[in-house]
């Protein structure tokens, strides 16, 4: 690669330690960011996308040493940024500079909008008035403001207007990186492309790494150079947007992808839907930490298994290994559906109530696994849960849940954490 | 169905399930009156979604919550307009009347599932409890009738979860367990203000999927408010899009979103980001509610404004398509929509 990159950051990771009781003994920990890379050159838009949860947030404050990193390297401009203390550490935070999705958290009700701008030039020594107000005057200007503002109180200016001063004050130091998170998502749609607009503006001219935190993958197909996906602390695909949009290559992204609204009547109903929730960093899966939600998840060997089906079953292996199925609530359920004493409802009909629960389909068209999934049911209308849940992860291996897939270079700038992806090669190309 | 909403149905063909009038809201402040309302007019018919979609400041939210007085009056105040349900005007019920209907034959759902469950009591006893204030049932078979309701909501488990406390379900899970209280009166119209925007995308689609299953078991009619043009693509039957109070255009989803008629409704959707289109956006600031200026709502906004635009009133809502009307004197007498269409047009600033 020709130049080093502006900004960089390996294996960074912050965990959050759980405490319990009075003495806080630290009982699990919270894995926020687990061991992530992630570079923004000079002059390039870098987005970082995912769900709430994913730790994207957590990632931008640990990257500007907002919260101290658990491990990690932090480099800026080729200097190591981690253990830099005082003066260095005031430089660096000189140079990378951050705004928040909701501008108003950061401005004082009770300083106009001048001195807001000018504040971090009075901390950083600048004692000459005049060269402050000119320096504010024209920051205000360049974001779209006037002049004329410098003089009014935060509490007149909309969202939208707020967040330009919030960017103002934000280059006031000349910084070469910015980090903006979720700059957008509190404002309207109408505002919120012309903030987008904005900032690309003020990128190309100032020459600065931006890097772009955001849910929404609109917002990064529309300013981002480079795109890298996290999902529950970790970056699962970084590629150039183009072709993360064109060629995925992580399931995940797919889903994010295809959870785009098309914004057109007629496709109705085409949104990918994942089944279940974002599971909890405090204690992620086993193998692939998507693999509890993945419509892709690899089947066991030497099955002849439709894909749905086996996400379907996998679905229920893992409600036994965390909630259970306890078989009389659904018989009682079953009897309250049909109307009949909880005495008639047949194991049958408790079988069938938990395939349909699921999405089993009624046979999974391989003999050898249906026989496998129906003892397993019968372990469960027997109350043994354990014995059941074993008896599915020792028939349906599956090495998604087994082994953390390694990182894949699938070209010099794209790279994807998936078994799909190890197996062969590129999937898509 | 329940018998009485066949019989109503068969009797009162030509009215619609819900009829909105001229309603017109104001807030009282420090500044004076703030006008969030403005003479809006739509209807809902039984069974069908119709979204009303606005940014902020447009008067959806107020809309919504004025049909079953939900709004706070001191310091909000209804000047005009009628909100009919089957023709009978709920704005002139007395609160008494009113909370009859509210759950009963209109439920809500909010954008915050969080305020709508109450976290000391399990989600079971509260669906029961939701059943029972609107029908005279046995514990046992309400407690029937709310595990019905969790499963047909997506809540895996329900026998299980039944006694669980709100805190312990997810914000999507949540969501689906107000859907499930607004269900349990089997109600004639959901009103449903932003359900999906505190929900990641994953879990969104889930949610509209929910609605649209609900709706069609049900055969309830939603009147959905929301800021998300994606949302309002999957799940609307007619559209009204809002601006400053004022309703700007009317159709139906193909019309709308086929070919946008007002400037502001053309506009909005060029605002959307990543759609491989040149991003727009919109100049300017809301109108000041506490003193609009005379003439269209828009036009301060507007890159075809002329000047019979800024004065007299509102233009009315002119005939464009089939269900399709919209507010803008280029519908009008003389006037030449071709001029907005696709931005072919820069629009004639001086008339
Ligand atoms: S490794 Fe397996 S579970 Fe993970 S994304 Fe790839 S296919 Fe899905
Ligand atoms: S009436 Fe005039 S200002 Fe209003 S939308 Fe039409 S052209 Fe624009």
């Amino acid at each position: 690669m020709a130049e080093p990159p502006l900004f960089e950051v390996e294996n960074l990771t912050k965990h959050f330690p759980i405490t319990e009781g009075v003495l806080r003994r630290q009982v699990g920990t919270v894995r926020a960011v687990d061991g992530i890379d992630l570079s923004v050159r000079r002059g390039e838009t870098v987005g970082l996308v995912g769900e709430s949860g994913c730790g994207k947030s957590t990632a931008a404050r640990t990257m500007l040493r907002l919260e101290e990193p658990t491990a990690g390297s932090i480099r800026f401009e080729g200097e190591e940024v981690t253990d830099l203390s005082g003066r260095a550490l005031k430089a660096f935070r000189r140079n990378a500079q951050m705004i928040f999705q909701d501008p108003s958290a950061s401005f004082d009700p009770r300083m106009t909008i001048g001195e807001s701008v000018a504040e971090p030039l009075v901390i950083h020594g600048v004692t000459d008035r005049e060269l402050r107000r000119e320096v504010t005057t024209d920051l205000l200007e360049r974001v779209g403001l006037s002049a004329d503002d410098v003089d009014r109180y935060p509490h007149e200016f909309s969202g939208g207007q707020k967040q330009r001063v919030a960017l103002a004050r934000a280059l006031v130091l000349n910084p070469s990186l910015l980090i903006a998170d979720e700059p957008t998502s509190a404002l309207d749609v109408s505002v919120q492309s012309a903030i987008l607009g904005l900032l690309e503006d003020i990128q190309r001219e100032f020459g600065l790494g931006l890097l772009v935190i955001t849910h929404d993958m609109g917002i990064v197909r529309e300013i981002c150079d480079r795109t890298a996906v996290m999902y529950l602390g970790e970056i699962v695909e970084d590629a150039p947007t183009a072709r993360l949009f064109d060629s995925p290559q992580h399931p995940y992204t797919e889903v994010l992808i295809a959870s785009i609204p098309t914004f057109d009547p007629r496709k109705r109903g085409n949104r990918v839907e994942l089944r279940g929730d974002v599971p909890s960093a405090g204690d992620p899966p086993s193998g692939c930490r998507f693999h509890t939600r993945c419509p892709k998840v690899i089947p066991p060997p030497g099955y002849d298994i439709d894909q749905r089906a086996w996400r379907a079953v996998l679905d229920f292996r893992r409600r036994l290994a965390t909630d259970g199925v306890d078989p009389e609530s659904v018989r009682e359920f079953v009897a309250a559906e049909a109307d009949t004493p909880v005495g008639a409802v047949t194991d049958e009909q408790v079988r069938a109530a938990i395939r349909a629960e699921f999405d089993i389909p009624d046979t999974l068209g391989d003999p050898a696994a249906e026989e496998t999934l129906d003892a397993a049911l019968t372990n469960v209308l027997g109350g043994d849960v354990d014995r059941a849940h074993r008896r599915l992860e020792d028939a349906f291996p599956t090495v998604c849940a087994r082994e953390v897939p390694a990182e894949v270079w699938v070209t010099d700038e794209h790279r994807a954490a998936c078994h799909l992806v190890e197996s062969d090669g590129a999937r898509h190309s | 169905m329940s018998q009485h909403q066949r019989g109503a149905t068969e009797t009162q063909q030509e009215l619609s399930l819900l009829s909105v009038r001229d309603l017109t809201v104001e807030f009282e402040t420090d500044r004076g009156p703030l006008r969030a309302v403005d003479g809006v007019d739509f209807d809902v018919e039984r069974g069908e979604t119709v979204c009303l979609v606005g940014e902020s400041g447009s008067g959806k939210t107020v809309t919504a919550e004025t049909i079953t007085k939900l709004i706070r009056m001191p310091p909000g105040r209804i000047v005009r307009g009628v909100a009919e349900l089957d023709g009978r005007d709920l704005l002139s019920l007395s609160e008494r009347d009113l909370r009859a209907i509210r759950g009963d034959r209109i439920a809500h759902v909010f954008q915050d599932p969080q305020h709508a469950l109450n976290h000391c009591y399990t989600v079971g006893w509260q669906i029961r409890e939701a059943i029972q204030v609107h029908e005279d049932v046995s514990d046992a078979a309400a407690r029937e009738r709310a595990l019905t309701l969790l499963n047909q909501v997506g809540i895996p488990d329900a026998t299980t979860r039944y006694d669980d406390y709100p805190h312990e379900f997810s914000g999507g899970m949540k969501q689906r367990i107000v859907v499930a209280m607004a269900l349990a009166a089997t109600p004639d119209l959901l009103i449903a203000d932003e359900p999906t925007t505190a929900l990641d995308v994953t879990i969104q689609a889930q949610l509209l999927d929910l609605l649209e299953s609900i709706q069609t078991e049900y055969d309830m009619a939603i009147l959905l408010i929301t800021h998300d043009l994606g949302v309002v693509a999957e799940l609307a039957d007619r559209v009204v899009v809002l601006y400053a109070g004022k309703v700007m255009e009317r159709g139906s989803v193909y019309e709308v979103f086929d070919t946008p008629a007002h400037p502001y409704t053309q506009v909005l959707f060029d605002c959307l980001p990543g759609r491989g289109r040149p991003l727009r956006s919109i100049g300017g600031t809301l109108p000041d509610l506490h003193d609009p200026p005379p003439g269209c709502r828009f036009a301060s906004r507007c890159e075809y404004a002329r000047k019979e635009c800024h004065t007299g009133d509102q233009p009315p809502l002119y005939d464009v398509a089939d269900a399709q009307t919209a507010s803008c004197v280029y519908y009008g007498p003389g006037g030449d929509p071709d001029a907005l269409r696709n931005g072919q047009s820069e629009g004639d600033p001086d008339g």
